[in-house]
């Protein structure tokens, strides 16, 4: 397993290449502005969290009055510590971030973001029955993951990042996702 | 209407209220159109910034994930406000995404609207340009520009510009219209009243009365007229009556005057008339003596001769003054009279009297209106004197002419260059009796010249003389002249 700073290493190689090769982006760009694909989707769980509004009941604590607002990694975790320097000190709507990760799905129900990896393609169908009912916003990176019953899919094109929302998988796990966020992603009805 | 200072009241009056309501309409619609400005400019300003607020909110989620795209489109919502130019949303101090109304127009100058505080705007000659940061979870992550037109303000401005102008126009029209309507009843009272002044004094006639206005102050000015002119009447009226009261005392004092004088004509004509009876018998009786004058002795018959010669001399003293009576008593026959004709007759008559052959030189003398008779006495008084008081000349000359003509009188001239008289009694010349050279010297009573001054008096003359001692005398008499003939 490479380590992220490798990762991020080589992913900035990747972009110089291709920054040069464009020829219109120039080095200063690649570096602040084209941030690595895992810095950029660590930033688009936190924004994520921010145009979602979860049912009350699951984010409040009849003890404390609050609960963190928990982002879950089901699989192998591509952020590395990406996803932790993204949220540090990050609260959304009074509610804590947090990063956790799990190994099983039943565990991952008490997630109110669940990154479901790569590494969980084949298992896909059963994960995604195993959260029915539980208000979890899904996001998956793998070839059709929204149209395959995930709530939220990363695209990536010409090397931006883009997303696909399966609004009924949405509207099942009984949340609800900001205008805002919905002009910026492709919608995609089945599932 | 050159100027406030000149000109009549009326445009006076016109100009002073068309100013004072242009002035005041002016002030008001600048105020108007100027607040409208101010106002519409805040408005301008509130709706660019709440635009902003919108599209700036709508495009955080497009900035935090990088959706240049979805950006623009977020920018084109501006597209229903055709005022906005150009609006740009920036992140990271880059252009993200720009929306431009007219397709390639210059965008630079949005970028201005990086140096403006956040909600700050600048307002340039025809251009808003207003600043919003974008923030999302209180962090600034971007910022949008909008540029609009002013065009709106502009037009506004311009309306506001055209409607205070035909306001302007309009109520100038109606301040002309009523001021020169009520100018007209502040100015014609005093017209009328300058018409009234004009026929006073033209006509002097203080009965007119100027009539009132409905004015107070014009009123007040016509009362005060009128209660001049009545005070004038009134003064006129106490004059003429007192002028009349003095007539009829003068005529009335005339009269006793004339009647006194009549009396006393009356009384000298009795009384000199009375006096020849006795003055007859002494002449009588003393003539009677004169026949037995050699019985009285060399005294008695120088005494008889002293006598008789004072008889002699009292009736010629007497006769003279009848004849003076006469002259003032007896009616005037007024006829044209050729003074020429007379004076030839006279000296032809006169002649007889000289002693020593005078040099005559008669002017022309004009025609005039009188009493034949008694200018002829006039005349021959006048040059029997002259002969007389000449004849101890060796070269007598005596002259009868024209000495002036004026205000419808000719003066005539009657000189000789004999003894002439001493000028400090020359008022004493024509007095009854009167006589300045002694009787042995000069025969004669004195009576000659007071009928002379008598006689021109009758006619409406004057008389008057000039004399040096020696050298001669001059005695002018004026008479009114012949109106028929020049």
């Amino acid at each position: 397993m490479v380590t992220s700073p490798q990762r991020g290493r080589i992913v900035l190689f990747l972009c110089l290449l291709a920054g040069l090769g464009d020829g219109t982006t120039t080095l200063s760009d690649v570096v602040t502005k084209r941030a690595t694909e895992y810095e950029m989707k660590a930033a688009y769980l936190y924004y994520f969290a921010t145009f979602v509004t979860w049912p009350s009941e699951t984010l409040s604590n009849a003890s404390t009055g609050q609960q963190d607002l928990v982002i879950g990694i089901l699989g192998d975790d591509p952020f590395g510590a990406l996803l932790e320097e993204t949220i540090r000190g990050k609260k959304v709507n009074d509610h804590r971030l947090i990063v956790r990760r799990f190994e099983s799905v039943t565990e991952a129900r008490e997630s109110n973001i669940l990154y479901i990896s790569s590494s969980e393609k084949d298992d896909l169908s059963h994960i995604l029955s195993t959260l029915e009912g539980a208000a979890v916003l899904t996001v998956g990176e793998m070839e059709g993951f929204a149209s395959r019953g995930g709530q939220i899919g990363f695209l990536t094109e010409e090397r931006k990042v883009r997303f696909e929302i399966n609004v009924g998988a949405v509207k099942r796990a009984g949340l609800k996702v900001s205008a805002q966020l919905m002009k910026l992603a492709r919608i995609v009805h089945n599932g | 209407m050159k100027t406030l200072s000149g000109g009549s009241v009326r445009k006076q009056l016109i100009l002073a209220s068309v100013l004072s309501s242009g002035t005041a309409l002016v002030l008001v619609g600048a105020a108007m159109v100027g607040y409208d400005a101010l106002e519409l400019r805040r408005a301008l300003i509130r709706r660019l910034s709440v635009q902003a607020d919108i599209v700036g909110a709508n495009g955080v989620s497009a900035i935090l994930f990088s959706d240049q795209e979805s950006a623009e489109k977020t920018l084109a919502a501006f597209r229903a406000d055709p005022r906005v130019i150009a609006a740009s949303i920036y992140a990271d101090g880059q252009r993200f995404a720009t929306y431009l109304r007219d397709p390639g127009m210059e965008s630079d100058l949005l970028d201005e609207g990086l140096n403006l505080a956040s909600g700050g705007h600048r307002l340039d000659r025809d251009l808003l340009l207003l600043s919003k940061d974008l923030v999302f979870e209180g962090k600034t992550i971007g910022r949008v520009v909008v540029a609009s037109e002013l065009t709106e303000m502009k037009t506004a401005m311009l309306r506001g510009g055209v409607l205070v102008s035909v306001v302007l126009a309009g109520s100038l029209g109606i301040a002309i219209v009523i001021s020169s309507r009520l100018q007209r009843r502040i100015t014609e009272p005093v017209r009328r009243l300058a018409d009234v002044a004009r026929r006073v004094s033209q006509d002097r006639d203080y009965s007119v009365r100027a009539s009132g206005a409905g004015n107070e102050e014009i009123d007040s000015l016509i009362l005060s007229f009128n209660e001049m002119l009545e005070e004038i009447r009134k003064q006129q009226h106490e004059l003429r009556a007192a002028h009349d009261k003095l007539e009829l005392r003068v005529a009335e004092r005339t009269a006793q005057l004339k009647a006194a004088n009549d009396e006393l004509e009356a009384f000298s004509y009795s009384v000199s008339h009375d006096l020849r009876a006795p003055l007859r018998h002494i002449a009588g009786f003393a003539e009677m003596l004169e026949g037995q004058s050699a019985s009285l002795g060399e005294e008695g018959r120088r005494c008889l001769k002293k006598i008789s010669l004072a008889a002699t001399r009292m009736g010629q003293l007497i006769d003279d003054l009848l004849s003076f009576s006469r002259i003032g008593r007896s009616d005037m026959q007024t006829t044209p009279v050729n003074l020429s004709q007379l004076v030839e007759e006279v000296v032809r008559e006169a002649r007889a009297e000289e002693k020593v052959p005078a040099e005559w030189r008669l002017g022309t003398l004009p025609v005039v209106k009188g009493d034949r008779a008694l200018l002829r006495l006039v005349f021959t008084n006048l040059i029997s004197n002259a002969i007389k008081y000449s004849s101890k000349d060796a070269h007598p000359r005596i002259e009868v002419k024209l000495a002036g003509k004026e205000d419808g009188e000719v003066v005539v001239c009657v000189s000789d260059n004999g003894v002439g008289f001493d000028m400090a009694y020359a008022s004493k010349l024509f007095g009854v009796f009167q006589r300045l050279h002694r009787a042995d010297e000069f025969e004669g009573t004195g009576i000659g010249l007071a009928n002379v001054r008598r006689i021109v008096h009758r006619h409406g003359g004057r008389t008057w003389a000039e004399g040096v001692p020696g050298q001669g005398a001059s005695f002018y008499l004026s008479l009114p002249v012949e109106q028929r003939l020049p």
